[in-house]
């Protein structure tokens, strides 16, 4: 199981704030976010592949060949804007 | 350099003066105390619509964030060494005129406060896991990375990580 979250815009256009997928066969962020193609709204897989958008892996930043495992907690994060 | 630190991320205020005191009981040796103070401002149009903001909303990644800016905060005693750095981060609804940000440094002497408190900010702002919304009385849109601050925190180079 992967569970996935999504942040701030991200969470908006999801229209949830968490989601889980059961498929052990994913590799990696690029497989990942192709499967959730299949459920969630084609705006949202849109922005998470967008260039400015960023993606962690068990609360790391990672990039788009980041390797998951079982258990993984991903999260897509739009562009940062604290301070 | 060993330096104390303190990072916290939460809803309530803080008190400036109160931060002072314990940073210095904190770092007994330094010569140069730099605090930085970020507010919500009131005087900018939204992004959507060309209107003043009512509030903004913030939210972190809780799991992420505090760690990222101790890993900010290792990075900057590494290029400008320090005595004590306090990080502090407000998140929630926060109205115009209200404290967001705050970033203190103390060091031996003024340079490496001012630098280091400067790359803490310009860090803060392109790396860690936080992020605004703004809301007006027409619309609310999140705001990403501006040029200008990703532009502020390229001219320290890469990162070691």
């Amino acid at each position: 199981m992967i569970k996935v979250l999504f942040f701030a815009g991200f969470r908006e256009l999801a229209g949830t704030d968490a989601f889980e997928v059961n498929d052990d066969s994913l590799r990696d962020i690029r497989e990942l976010v192709e499967k959730l193609a299949e459920t969630l709204p084609a705006e949202l897989i849109k922005a998470l592949k967008d260039e400015t958008a960023l993606v962690s892996i068990d609360h790391k930043y990672a990039g788009w060949d980041g390797k998951l495992h079982q258990n993984a907690e991903v999260g897509f994060l739009p562009p940062v804007s604290g301070g | 350099m060993v330096f104390s630190k303190k990072v916290w991320v939460g809803e309530s205020d803080f008190d400036v003066g109160e931060e002072y005191s314990k940073l210095l009981e904190s770092s007994p040796h330094s010569g140069a105390v730099v605090f930085f103070t970020g507010l919500v401002r009131d005087l900018y149009p939204t992004n959507v619509n060309d209107e003043m903001v009512s509030y903004l909303e913030l939210e972190h990644y809780p799991e992420m964030t505090e760690r990222l800016c101790e890993e900010i905060l290792d990075e900057a005693n590494q290029r400008f060494p320090f005595d004590g750095a306090t990080v502090l981060h407000r998140v929630g609804k926060l109205a115009a005129g209200e404290q967001i940000v705050m970033v203190a440094i103390s060091s031996r002497h003024r340079e490496n406060a001012f630098q280091a408190a400067q790359f803490v900010m310009d860090y803060l702002k392109t790396r860690a896991t936080f992020w605004k919304k703004e809301v007006g009385s027409k619309g609310a849109e999140w705001l990403g990375v501006k040029d200008k601050d990703r532009q502020a925190a390229e001219r320290w180079g890469e990162l070691n990580d």
